[in-house]
C-alpha cells in the first residue's frame, strides 16, 4: 500500500516504516498510538496475524506509512504469520514499496528475549530505530538500563515508550525525521545455523551485562496468581466457573436491556402496522423490516455481555493461561496447544478464528484447526440459541443457584467444543497422522484491564452487529418479505396468504427433505438465507409468523411466545442441535478456501458439518419424540 | 391507482435490496462481508483512495 496515491504532493518526504518485534510486546498498541487506528490489542501473543497499514505525519512533515506486523522471535520464520513479517522486511510482496526503516519494538521488561531479533534486523541493511516499550512497567519492576550504552552497542537510536499510555510517541515520530530511504544498505542477513544462533545469544548476553544497571524482578503477583490459575485441577475448575458465569450473565443481566429493546420494536411495529393495514409498503415496514431486523437487534445485550467477558479475559492476560491449561486436553486429541486461541477467537466469529490459525507452524495441525473452527459457537448463533432457549426452556433456578436457561446455553457451547475435539481426533487419527508438536507459549504478566481499551473493543462488536443488522439482514428481510407476500392468494383462499407465496411454495417443496429431523416449512425457509448470516434465521421466522396472520397480537408480544405455541419441543431441540453443527455462513467457507489455498477443504468442511448436523438433529428429534410424546 | 403506486414503491425497494444483497454476497465470496469486528483483516488488502487523507500528525 502506498500513501502517495492519496496525496497530491509528490515533493513531501515519504517513508515506509515496519513495526517488528516479538509477540505481545506492544507493536499494535504503538501502531494505534502513532496512527490513531483502533486495531485489536490484547494481552497474549498471536493477536496480529496479518500486516496492517496506517499513516501519520511527523512534525517536520514526513509522511509515514506504518506497517504493523505479526510478532516473531527471529527472521527465521516458521509459521505463516511469521512469514508475513519476514516477507515484508525482505520486500517479497509485489506492488509494495520496500521498507525504509524498521521500528523494532523491544519489551523493556524482557530485554534478553527481544535483542536477538534486533541483532538479526541489523543484518538486513535497513536502518533500525528501537522503541523500548513498557518502560513504565519495567521501572516499577526495578529494571534500569544504561540507554546510551545500549544505543552504542546496538548502533541505533533508542526511544523509551509506553504505547498504551501514549508516552514517548512524539519523540519516536521526531526520530523518524532523521532517516531517509537512501540509508538502506545491501542485505547481510542469512538463515542462521546452530552456531550463528549460539553467537547471537552470546552477543545478547554480553549486551545485557553491559547495559543492565539494575536487574528487576518478574511480576510477583503474576507468579502468585499462576499458582492458582495454572493448577492442573483448580485451574480447570476456575476456567469452567468463568465460562459458566459468562453464560449465566447472558440470561440474567442481558435479559433486562433486551426487554427494553423488545418493547421499543413491538411498539413501533404495532404503531406502523396500524397506519394502513392494506398497504404493501406499511406491511413491508412493519412485518418485514421492523419485525425482521428488530428481532435480531434485541439480542445486542447478549452479544455485548459475552464480548465483555472475552475482552476482560484477553486484557488481563488470562487467555494465555487458558490456552496453557487446555494444552493437555488438546494434546489428547492430537491438536496443537496453540489451536486453543484460534478456537477461542471462533466464539466471536469463525473468520478471525480461521485466520488466527496462521500462528500454527505445522500444516496438518493448522488444517485440522481450520476444519473444526466452525464448530465453536460464533456470536451469530447467539440470537438463535437465546430465542429457542427462552421459548422452550423454563426460566427456573436449579441446584439453588444456577439459571436453567444459562445452563442449557453453557451446554450448547460445550457441545460445540466437545464435538470439535471429537472431530479433531477423527481427522488426526485417520487423515492427518503426525507427531504432536509441543506448545511453546510465553505467558504474559497479568495486567489490570485498561478501561479505554475495554470500551473501544466493546464498541467494535456492537458496531459490527448493528452494521450487519442494517445491511445484509435488512436486504435479506426485504427480499424475504417480498417472497413471503407474493403472489397474492386467490380470491376464495382458505389457507393463510403466506401458503400461496413463493417462500411458502419453496419451503413446502423442500420440507420432506427435513421432515425426518422435525423441521417444518417455515424452518426450511429460514435456513436458506441463514447461509448469508446465521442470525437471519430469527428475522425470517419473525417475518413469516408476522405474515402468517394466525395470531398477529402474539407476534407483537414476542416471537418466542409464538414459537412456543407453533412448535413441539422435539422440533425446537432438533433446530438447536442443527445450529450447533451446521455449516457456517458463506464468508467462513470463503476464508477457509483462501487460507488453505484450495476449495477441497471448505468442501470437506461443508459436507462433514452437513452430515453431522443432519445426523445429530435426527438423533435428538427421535429421542425427544419418545421422551416428550 | 393508489394500489399501483404502493406496489411500484415496493418493487423499487425490493430491487434496491436485491442489488445491495448481491453486492454483499459477492463480498462474502471473498470472505470479507461477514461484518464481524476482526473480519476486515480478511478483506483483500487493496489500496484505499481517501477523499481526505486520514493522517494523524504527531508532535503538534
Amino acid at each position: 500500500m502506498d500513501i502517495s496515491i492519496n496525496t497530491d504532493s509528490v515533493t513531501e518526504k515519504q517513508l515506509r516504516v515496519a513495526l517488528v518485534g516479538k509477540p505481545n510486546c506492544g507493536k499494535t498498541a504503538l501502531f494505534n498510538a502513532l496512527t490513531g487506528s483502533r486495531q485489536k490489542v490484547a494481552n497474549y501473543s498471536g493477536v496480529t496475524v496479518e500486516k496492517k497499514h496506517g499513516y501519520f505525519k511527523t512534525s517536520q512533515g514526513t509522511l509515514v506509512t506504518l506497517v504493523d506486523l505479526p510478532g516473531t522471535y527471529s527472521l527465521r520464520s516458521r509459521s505463516p504469520d511469521e512469514k508475513v513479517t519476514r516477507d515484508v522486511v525482505f520486500n517479497q510482496f509485489n506492488q509494495e514499496k520496500p521498507i525504509d526503516l524498521i521500528m523494532a519494538v523491544v519489551d523493556a521488561t524482557n530485554l534478553s528475549g527481544c535483542l536477538r531479533l534486533v541483532l538479526e534486523l541489523k543484518q538486513t541493511g535497513i536502518p533500525v530505530v528501537i522503541a523500548l516499550n513498557m518502560i513504565d512497567l519495567a521501572k516499577i519492576r526495578g529494571f534500569e538500563y544504561d540507554l546510551e550504552e545500549l544505543s552504542r552497542q546496538l548502533g541505533c537510536a533508542i526511544i523509551p515508550t509506553c504505547a498504551i499510555k501514549k508516552r514517548g510517541i512524539h519523540e519516536l515520530a521526531n526520530e523518524i525525521d532523521h532517516y531517509h530511504d537512501s540509508l538502506v544498505t545491501p542485505n547481510q542477513w542469512r538463515e542462521p545455523d546452530r552456531e550463528m544462533v549460539r553467537e547471537y545469544h552470546r552477543q545478547v548476553h554480553n549486551i545485557i551485562r553491559a547495559v543492565e544497571k539494575r536487574k528487576g524482578m518478574p511480576s510477583l503477583w503474576s507468579a502468585k496468581l499462576d499458582k492458582l490459575f495454572l493448577h492442573p485441577i483448580l485451574g480447570l475448575v476456575i476456567l469452567l466457573a468463568i465460562l459458566f458465569g459468562m453464560f449465566q450473565a447472558v440470561f440474567t443481566w442481558a435479559t433486562i436491556p433486551q426487554g427494553w429493546l423488545q418493547g421499543i420494536f413491538d411498539s413501533a411495529q404495532t404503531y406502523i402496522a396500524g397506519l394502513n393495514p392494506n398497504s404493501f409498503v406499511v406491511s413491508l415496514l412493519a412485518n418485514g423490516i421492523i419485525a425482521g431486523v428488530g428481532s435480531v437487534v434485541v439480542f445486542l445485550p447478549q452479544i455485548l455481555t459475552i464480548s465483555l467477558f472475552i475482552i476482560l479475559l484477553e486484557d488481563t492476560g488470562y487467555m494465555a493461561r487458558a490456552a496453557f491449561l487446555m494444552d493437555k486436553l488438546m494434546g489428547g486429541v492430537g491438536l496443537h496447544g496453540r489451536a486453543f486461541i484460534p478456537l477461542l477467537s471462533s466464539f466471536a466469529c469463525a473468520i478471525p478464528g480461521i485466520m488466527a490459525t496462521r500462528t500454527i507452524e505445522n500444516r496438518k495441525d493448522r488444517l485440522v484447526t481450520i476444519l473444526i473452527s466452525p464448530l465453536m459457537t460464533c456470536s451469530a448463533r447467539l440470537p438463535v440459541y437465546t430465542l429457542l432457549i427462552s421459548a422452550f426452556i423454563p426460566a427456573k433456578t436449579v441446584w439453588g443457584f444456577a439459571n436453567l436457561q444459562g445452563l442449557v446455553m453453557f451446554a450448547l457451547f460445550a457441545a460445540g467444543i466437545i464435538f470439535g475435539l471429537v472431530m479433531a481426533f477423527i481427522f488426526k487419527t485417520f487423515f492427518f497422522k503426525g507427531d504432536r508438536q509441543p506448545l511453546m507459549l510465553e505467558l504474559p504478566s497479568y495486567k489490570a484491564p485498561n478501561l479505554y481499551n475495554v470500551v473501544m473493543e466493546l464498541i467494535k462488536p456492537a458496531k459490527s452487529f448493528l452494521r450487519r443488522a442494517g445491511t445484509i439482514i435488512l436486504w435479506v428481510m426485504i427480499v424475504i418479505w417480498f417472497l413471503s407476500s407474493f403472489p397474492l392468494p386467490p380470491a376464495h383462499a382458505t389457507e393463510p396468504a403466506i401458503d400461496y407465496s413463493i417462500a411458502g411454495i419453496v419451503g413446502k417443496f423442500l420440507e420432506p427433505l427435513f421432515k425426518p429431523i422435525g423441521f417444518n416449512w417455515q424452518i426450511v425457509v429460514a435456513l436458506i438465507p441463514g447461509m448469508a448470516a446465521r442470525e437471519v434465521a430469527v428475522s425470517v421466522l419473525a417475518t413469516i409468523f408476522a405474515l402468517s396472520g394466525v395470531s398477529d397480537d402474539a407476534v407483537r408480544e414476542s416471537l418466542s411466545t409464538v414459537l412456543q405455541h407453533a412448535w413441539a419441543l422435539p422440533t425446537a431441540l432438533s433446530l438447536i442441535t442443527w445450529y450447533v453443527f451446521a455449516p457456517q455462513c458463506i464468508s467462513t467457507l470463503a476464508v477457509a478456501k483462501r487460507e488453505t489455498n484450495s476449495w477441497q477443504w471448505p468442501v470437506i468442511m461443508f459436507i462433514y458439518q452437513m452430515i453431522l448436523a443432519y445426523l445429530m438433529s435426527w438423533i435428538v428429534f427421535s429421542i425427544a419424540g419418545h421422551l416428550f410424546r | 391507482m393508489k394500489h399501483f403506486i404502493d406496489f411500484s414503491l415496493v418493487i423499487v425497494i425490493v430491487a434496491i435490496a436485491l442489488i445491495f444483497l448481491y453486492r454483499s454476497l459477492r463480498k462474502s465470496g471473498d470472505g470479507c462481508a461477514s461484518g464481524c469486528s476482526s473480519c476486515k483483516s480478511s478483506c483483500n488488502n487493496s489500496i484505499k483512495q481517501f477523499k481526505s487523507i486520514p493522517i494523524k500528525t504527531q508532535g503538534q
